[in-house]
């Protein structure tokens, strides 16, 4: 298909939107209620463009002008483009050739402030703002309007979490788009009209799971992250790209710090992992990272902690490691570590001859996923075993939501992902009846059409044997489906003994499903397969006090080993303080290095500029432990380390690419190591919900927390399929 | 209470106009509204819960329905409910200074009911009677045209009094006890329910020819 934008002609598939057209011939339009993932409405009015297209006369030939050439017909009036589907041979023209363009795009500008507050100076969005950009590009700068502007609630808070300034609203939709298509809950909506119109909800609140999203998608500063308010402008901030850490996905994230402080998390793009949107842990859980972090190394002097310097630490280490066998000591990391660090631990382990190794939480089993989040996202039939998703992957539940309702992931051009992709509709007809959840209630059951309660039983084993109509139906609608997907949980992957892989690749093998197993940890898919578990006969992590001496990074068992216990962390943990030696440890947006997520993507980790004090990640921490034993580690950096990395993988991970890159894993390594204790999976770990440290925001996240909270609508689940417009 | 637990036929009536599914239920949402603002004069926040269960919906768009319509009240009106337009045409014909001596003259403000219990007012979006501007609507009986300040004044004295004037016109089309759209005179605008067919029907009958009597 051939589209003419200001002269230029482009080649683009068919189903392009004339705004995408637009930026796909490297134009411009300005818009505000556009976005990648919602519906476009053509709300703002702002994309307006000049369009036409050649006609064909009586005689079935094109009609041609004077010049030979077919003749465009325009449209009487501008039309906006993200509404509107390109055409063969259709002539677009913006407001760079087009000065009806140019003046209408302004003039909508002029009415879009007629009500704004104009407090660019004291909003958190600027400097960030599309709305202030946009009018510096599109706008007049000066507007014909002097009578007085709407005044409204301007500290509105629409949760703990959200504040809504009602008057710096431009009535773009976004957030009540969001709330209807993405997590499918319809508590936002406009109240009032015309001019009078506001954002609103009559439900008591935000529900909690993805609610801080709607301050990334709102053009404007009228929907604020109160966590992150006032505290600093978009041009103070150090914006850091990189990939969360708190549970296996691996979303895209930008970490913003001011003075060397963590302000901010904002979502990133990532179309294969977790699109554009983000969960509330991974948003607003950020503030233990700034209150209460240990700067310096503590020692245990007189039978008190007290601060010391490292050398210190080194000389308290070496003494208290004095006589114990390098052999016993035990090494245990949180699986949250990157790739790099479990290099350098698998390698001061071998050099020390140690194999007490283990990382934590992890399952029984490490496997590896067959299935991407797209495919998840793009499946015909889901079905979840034993997985409470918002407590073990949230955005997986919005990739599978996605599904339900159609399953379009909007096209990708060379400008990005489409602005407006014209088969997203508003009010989409979901397909609950493709989704089936075996296990404990959560909050899935209410999009679910096949709903199964197993109770402790493995859902895997009852699937495999269904005893109810529920799981029959399950097991029909997996094998009916094309592109089914089977979600491995907790409950399964926790009650995973030697007969498991055969019964899971059986289940495979029978449905032709692709899976995808939820890892414990952000990282224990990469760990296992560094093989950072104990051998039979080894300690692992549940027999930590068995040990003679340990070394513990980032975990809190709330236990000490028998012997010399050193503890690496970013808080005085309740391990912290039975710790002989405690060394002051970086969280995880203040790393180098790789991570591995559920579907075996490798993805980078970038440092945040934080300050941390004398604070030390794992490899560098590791090495001063190999010195305090006298040894000359293998491994003292990042670079030496993902030499290591090399070799064990067969494979650089060096230079991945933005959106992380699946490589094979030899994921079995892990298989059959005991863990020793059942895992339960949670979201909002017991360090970002501690009151000692950040007393401010404590209360209000344990509401975050604490999860469910209910929409009325919940009670009557939607059994009735699809929907009739 | 809820208002209509005990209400089940005019329930089935009512749900009866629209497709079964999640979202045909969602049509009835206007109907619910109006008859709880007939019967109660107002609609609360609890009926709005109401509401929303029965459509299966949330309260949020059950609000953001029933506040785009002038016609839905959330808290009582008085004896007299006074509407000005006060959108351009009206605007520009001096509906701000209508606006401003009803107030005055009445001492109450959107949303209040006057210390007697007879006056409410309103400011509302176009009523459809540019012609005559300004225009106030009273209740849902009829419209006061061409109201001057003067006329204004008149008109309240004789409210007070309870010897209403008769309207200048009647409002062009309203939805009587039987949920269907009628003229003042009870003439059929619109196309009524009961005509109302899934397009798929074969036995389409043709619909009355516009203007006949419609039974009430």
């Amino acid at each position: 298909m051939k589209v003419t934008v200001d002269g230029t002609e482009v080649d683009l598939p068919s189903g392009t939107s004339a705004i995408d057209a637009v930026f796909a011939a490297g134009g411009d339009v300005p818009y505000f209620c556009a976005h990648p993932y919602l519906s476009p409405v053509g709300a703002c009015r702002m994309c307006l463009v000049e369009s036409g297209s050649p006609r064909k006369g009586q005689d079935g030939h094109f009609e041609l002008d004077e010049t030979g050439q077919p003749k465009i017909f325009y449209f009487p009036k501008p039309m906006a483009a993200c509404t509107m589907l390109a055409t063969e041979g259709m002539h677009i023209k913006t407001a760079k050739t087009s000065p009806v363009v140019a003046k209408s795009q302004a003039g909508m500008m002029e009415f879009h402030l007629i009500n704004h507050p104009l407090d660019c100076p004291t909003c958190d969005k600027g400097g960030a703002c599309e709305l202030q950009d946009r009018a510096f590009e599109y706008g007049y700068g000066a507007s014909r309007f002097g009578f007085d502007r709407r005044h409204a609630d301007k500290h509105y808070p629409l949760s703990d979490f959200i504040i809504l300034d009602q008057e710096r609203c431009i009535h773009c939709k976004r957030c009540v788009r969001y709330f209807e298509e993405v997590p499918g809950q319809e508590v936002l909506d406009f109240i009032e009209r015309g001019g009078h119109t506001f954002i609103d909800t009559q439900e008591g609140g935000l529900p909690t799971g993805f609610q801080g999203n709607i301050a990334d998608v709102c053009p404007v500063g009228a929907l604020l992250d109160n966590v992150a308010r006032f505290r600093g402008r978009n041009w103070e901030y150090d914006h850091t790209p990189t990939t969360c850490t708190l549970c296996p996905v691996g979303c895209a994230i930008t970490v913003d710090a001011r003075n060397g402080r963590l302000e901010r998390i904002v979502g990133r793009e990532n179309r294969e992992v977790n699109e554009q949107w983000i969960c509330d842990a991974g948003r607003f859980g950020h503030v233990f990272a700034r209150e209460g972090r240990l700067t310096s190394p503590l020692i245990r002097d007189g039978g008190q902690l007290r601060g010391a310097s490292w050398d210190e630490a080194i000389q308290a280490m070496k003494n208290g490691l004095y006589g114990t066998s390098p052999a016993d000591i035990a090494l245990f990391i949180n699986s949250d570590s990157t790739l790099e660090e479990g290099a350098a631990v698998q390698a001061l382990a071998g050099q020390l001859g140690t194999g007490h190794v283990d990382h934590w939480p992890r399952y029984p089993v490490a496997v590896s996923s067959t299935a991407t989040l797209t495919d998840v996202a793009s499946a015909d039939a889901v079905v979840v075993l034993g997985a409470d998703l918002g407590e073990e992957a949230p955005v997986v539940e919005l990739r599978i939501l996605e599904a339900l309702r159609g399953g379009i992931i909007p096209n990708e051009f060379t400008h990005g992902t489409a602005i407006a992709d014209l088969r997203l509709v508003e009010r989409p007809a979901r397909k609950p009846e493709r989704l089936a959840v075996i296990g404990q209630p959560s909050r899935l059951w209410k999009h679910a059409g096949i709903r199964a309660d197993v109770g402790g039983h493995n859902p895997l084993l009852k699937l495999a044997n269904p005893d109810s109509d529920e799981l029959r139906a399950a097991l029909t609608l997996l094998g009916r489906a094309e592109k089914p997907v089977l979600i491995l949980g907790a409950d399964v992957l926790n009650q995973a003994s030697g007969s498991f892989a055969a019964s899971l690749s059986d289940m495979a093998q029978r449905t032709g499903a692709k899976f995808l197993a939820i890892a414990a940890g952000a990282n224990s898919s990469g760990l296992a397969a560094l093989k950072l578990v104990p051998q039979p006969g080894q300690l692992n992590f549940s027999q930590l006090p068995q040990a003679r001496a340990a070394f513990i990074s980032r975990l809190d068992p709330r236990v000490r080993a028998a012997g010399f216990t050193i503890v690496h962390d970013t808080h005085l943990t309740e391990t912290a303080k039975l710790a002989d030696v405690v060394l002051p440890a970086v969280t995880n947006y203040e790393k180098r290095g790789t991570t591995v997520n559920l579907e075996g993507r490798f993805l980078a980790l970038q440092q945040a500029a934080l300050s941390a004090g004398d604070s030390a990640d794992l490899i560098r921490t590791l090495t001063i432990l190999a010195e305090a034993l006298g040894v000359r580690p293998q491994v003292r950096g990042l670079k030496s380390a993902q030499g290591v990395l090399e070799t064990a993988l067969g494979f650089s991970v060096q230079g991945l690419p933005e959106r992380g890159e699946i490589r094979p894993l030899a994921g079995a390594a892990g298989n059959g190591a005991t863990t020793g204790q059942v895992y339960k999976p949670q979201l909002w770990k017991e360090h970002m919900l501690d009151k000692g440290w950040h007393t401010t925001w404590a209360e209000r996240t344990e509401s975050l927390g604490a999860g469910e909270w209910e929409l009325p609508m919940a009670a009557q689940p939607r059994h009735a399929p699809g929907g009739d417009d | 209470m809820n208002y209509f637990s005990n209400k089940q036929p005019l329930l089935n009536d009512i749900f009866s106009r629209y497709p079964g599914s999640p979202q045909g239920k969602r049509s009835a949402l206007m109907p619910l509204l109006r008859e709880v603002q007939d019967a109660e004069g107002y609609v609360t926040e609890d009926r709005l819960h109401e509401i929303a269960a029965l459509c299966g919906t949330t309260a949020t768009e059950v609000r953001s329905v029933m506040s785009f319509y002038s016609t839905y009240h959330t808290t009582p009106t008085g004896k007299y409910h006074l509407q000005v337009c006060a959108t351009l045409m009206c605007a520009l014909a001096g509906a701000e200074e209508l606006w401003d001596e009803l107030v005055s003259e009445l001492d109450v403000q959107p949303g209040e009911v006057s210390s007697d219990g007879r006056f409410s007012v309103q400011k509302v979006e176009c009523l459809g009677s540019c012609g005559t501007a300004p225009v106030i609507q009273l209740g849902d009986e009829g419209f006061y045209e061409n109201v001057t300040p003067k006329r204004c004044r008149h008109l309240l004295a004789a409210l007070r009094a309870d010897q209403k004037p008769a309207p200048d016109n009647t409002i062009p089309v309203m939805v009587n006890s039987a949920g269907l759209q009628v003229t003042y005179s009870g003439q059929a605008a619109g196309a009524p329910v009961e005509f109302l067919r899934r397009l798929t029907d074969t036995d389409l009958p043709a619909p009355p020819p516009a203007g006949s009597e419609v039974k009430k």
